[in-house]
């Protein structure tokens, strides 16, 4: 993906970019809201990582001034500030997610890849399948080969949001805020055991493995 | 007192101006009324004049001239009479001792000088002239300065009046400034020991009497000082938690590090990073809930309180935690109604009943049975979690509410708030913080005016939310 990456503190900025470099990406960069502007206005990124507090002008005004311009690449904000209501404001600037520092770089590449449009997320089709699990997004069913699944209603929704993101990594947060809308970090590995349990069911018998665990990430479903 | 002098003077301004334009009003009135007066009285004049020359023509038409003569003789003997000159068409004196010379017809202002006055003091005459039917002449007149003396009067009357309003307007503005100005002062004197520094000191309305615009300013100030109070305090508790809570994990995740500096081969070097990212993660959460509580307890979440069903939200919090509980060899089961509403942040009262439920999985044994619950009593909304566990004996009850509402309090004494700690956050190096996940629970239960309770749920502890009380009880 092209990446423009807008960050004025430079070890974050070099400490991103290299690590996107390292995963195929294409990254260039600016050091603050003037630059970033200019260059997202004359060449078309797939994707801008946008921190909020960077100097000539912050990454709120910056991305509402592109998104006026029609500019509709997704916009990833990194920031300092936690509070809710400065995650609203990001959201509602224009950014499509919004990122706390500090923060692990696969949580990073999982937003990134979340949010890539490439391939589009198939929200639409009705029937999901990765190797032989398959899950019917209308009847609520799900079966692993010909085994059907029995899964409560919250498992049902993790699993779906697994195999729409299947081969990319989702992060503990990423199911926290859009499985159970918990904006915090609870201490407890809530996820954790979802996730086993939902592994417990459909990786049973000799069947092989299809959720997978992303150390210091979170989890990928796919078939190998 | 440079101040208050500042402030004194200011006023005097104000007084002297205000003043000033009450005099300029009442000079403008005074000339208006001189100027009408004058007016008015020469018109009255002219009337009388004109009356007196038509009634002398009718006894000239209708008596003859002896007849008008002789009337004219007697009407300049009545005292305050007008003044009469009658000439014959040859310019002969017939009547009258009006000393002029006889004036074309018509009206006439004539200066003359007084006999009896002297030559500074002239009569200004206010003449008619008319020609009657024979051919003679008639002139009346009188003194206009005659009918001004009225007009005099009146404006004298006038003037001391005046002057007596500006006097009394000037005293009463003195009295009421001063009073106000005592009110500024305290207001002054006030915010000056704020500035200082003193940041308790508040402003004292007048006692006894309702509150006027500056008791109502001092109200608001006072609010003002309370918020800004409230605020400084949270500020100083999120510096002193900062230095508190994430010093100690710091320096531990220093020791991992220098352990792994120092590791005897690569396993030993991964184990040493591994704890100290596992220390980092600690510091990273305490560092959350330290910026979680200050952004509660600056209360800008109440401007996105809506209206909630609490049990749908215990319903919510059970099923993400069920299966965490489970696997740690305890259960959780929802006991309650459906439908209980009430208002707030569902966000922030998630994470309540979250920290809530942690902390009793940390305070059971395996085995134990935690309870989620929301009820509604008429207006009254409880949320409770209660377990089975060992409890918390009554008398201590009280201390450990203390660690709740007050946690930076007991923050002083370090050995005091290590033993409530660790009876009431006892592995306190896991979870989000140190016991700083019930110091949140506390904050989201203030800003939700809700009353925290702990209570004995036989066997065990119940922590209990009430919303909706409209008392001032309900914060601790």
């Amino acid at each position: 993906m092209h990446i423009l990456l807008v960050e004025d503190d430079q070890e974050t900025r070099d400490y991103v970019a290299r690590g996107l470099r390292e995963e195929g990406h294409a990254v260039e960069v600016a050091v603050n809201g003037l630059d970033g502007l200019h260059q997202a206005s004359e060449v078309a990124f797939d994707l801008l990582i946008v921190d909020r507090m960077i100097p000539a002008l912050d990454g709120i005004s910056m991305v509402k001034s592109l998104r006026a311009a029609g500019m509709t690449a997704p916009v990833l904000f990194l920031t300092a500030l936690g509070a809710v209501a400065d995650r609203v404001q990001g959201l509602e600037a224009g950014g499509d997610d919004y990122l706390i520092k500090p923060f692990s770089f696969a949580e990073l590449c999982a937003r990134i890849n979340a949010l890539s449009r490439r391939p589009p997320l198939r929200e639409e089709v009705s029937l999901l399948q990765v190797g032989d699990l398959r899950l019917d997004r209308l009847s609520r069913t799900a079966t692993r080969g010909d085994t059907p699944l029995e899964l409560q209603m919250r498992e049902f929704q993790l699993l779906e949001y697994l195999m729409l993101h299947a081969g990319r990594v989702v992060t503990r947060t990423m199911l926290l805020e859009k499985i159970w809308g918990f904006q915090f970090d609870p201490s407890s590995n809530i996820v954790d055991t979802h996730i086993s349990r939902i592994r417990a069911k459909i990786d049973c018998g000799d069947h092989a493995t299809l959720i997978h665990t992303v150390r210091g990430a979170g989890y990928v479903l796919r078939a190998n | 007192m440079q101040t208050k002098h500042l402030l004194t003077s200011t006023s005097i301004r104000l007084a002297l101006i205000y003043g000033g334009l009450v005099v300029a009003s009442f000079v403008l009135a005074i000339a208006l009324t001189w100027v009408a007066a004058r007016s008015a009285a020469e018109s009255d004049l002219r009337d009388r004049i004109r009356l007196e020359v038509e009634a002398m023509e009718q006894e000239v038409r209708d008596e003859g001239m002896a007849a008008a003569i002789a009337a004219i003789e007697v009407r300049a003997e009545r005292p305050g009479a007008l003044e009469y000159w009658l000439v014959d068409g040859s310019g002969q004196r017939l009547a009258g001792d009006l000393p002029l010379m006889t004036t074309p017809d018509g009206w006439h202002h004539i200066d003359l000088p007084d006999a009896a006055a002297g030559a500074e003091n002239r009569e200004e005459m206010l003449v008619l002239t008319a020609t009657m039917g024979d051919g003679s002449r008639l002139s009346v007149g009188d003194d206009l300065r005659r009918a001004e003396a009225v007009r005099d009067a009146v404006l004298r009357a006038l003037l001391w009046i005046g002057s007596a309003t500006v006097l009394l307007g000037l005293v009463v503005g003195v009295v009421i400034t001063r009073r106000a100005l005592a009110q500024v002062d305290a207001l002054t004197e006030t915010l000056g020991q704020v500035s200082a520094g003193q940041l308790t000191a508040r402003f004292a309305p007048r006692a006894g009497r309702s509150a006027n615009d500056l008791d109502q300013l001092g109200l608001s100030i006072n609010r003002m000082l309370d918020h800004i109070d409230e605020l400084v305090r949270s500020l100083r508790r999120v510096s002193s938690d900062v230095a508190h809570d994430l010093r100690t994990p710091l320096s531990h995740v220093q020791q991992r590090l220098e352990r792994a500096r120092s590791a005897a081969d690569a396993d030993e070097r991964l184990q040493a990073i591994e704890a100290a990212e596992s220390k980092v993660e600690e510091v990273l959460q305490a560092f959350d809930a330290i910026l979680r509580l200050a952004e509660i307890e600056a209360g800008a979440a109440r401007s996105r309180f809506v209206r909630l069903d609490a049990a749908a939200l215990v319903e919510r919090l059970a099923d993400a935690y069920r299966p965490d509980v489970e696997a740690s060899g305890r259960t959780l089961i929802t006991d309650g109604a459906a439908d209980v509403w009430l208002r707030g942040d569902s966000e922030l009262l998630a994470q309540a009943l979250a920290n809530l439920i942690e902390n009793a999985m940390r305070h059971t044994p395996t085995g134990a049975r935690i309870t989620i619950s929301a009820h509604s009593d008429g207006p009254i909304a409880r949320i409770a979690v209660s377990d089975n566990g060992p409890g918390i004996p009554a008398e201590r009850r009280v201390d450990v509410l203390e660690t709740f509402v007050q946690l930076d309090s007991s923050r002083g004494s370090p050995g005091h708030e290590r033993k409530i700690k660790s009876e009431i956050a006892p592995d306190s190096g896991s979870g989000s913080g140190f016991g700083l996940g019930l110091s949140i629970v506390a904050a989201i239960a203030r800003l939700h005016d809700a009353a925290l309770e702990l209570s004995d749920a036989a066997p065990g502890l119940r922590v209990t939310l009430t919303f909706g009380r409209v008392n001032g009880q309900a914060t601790s």
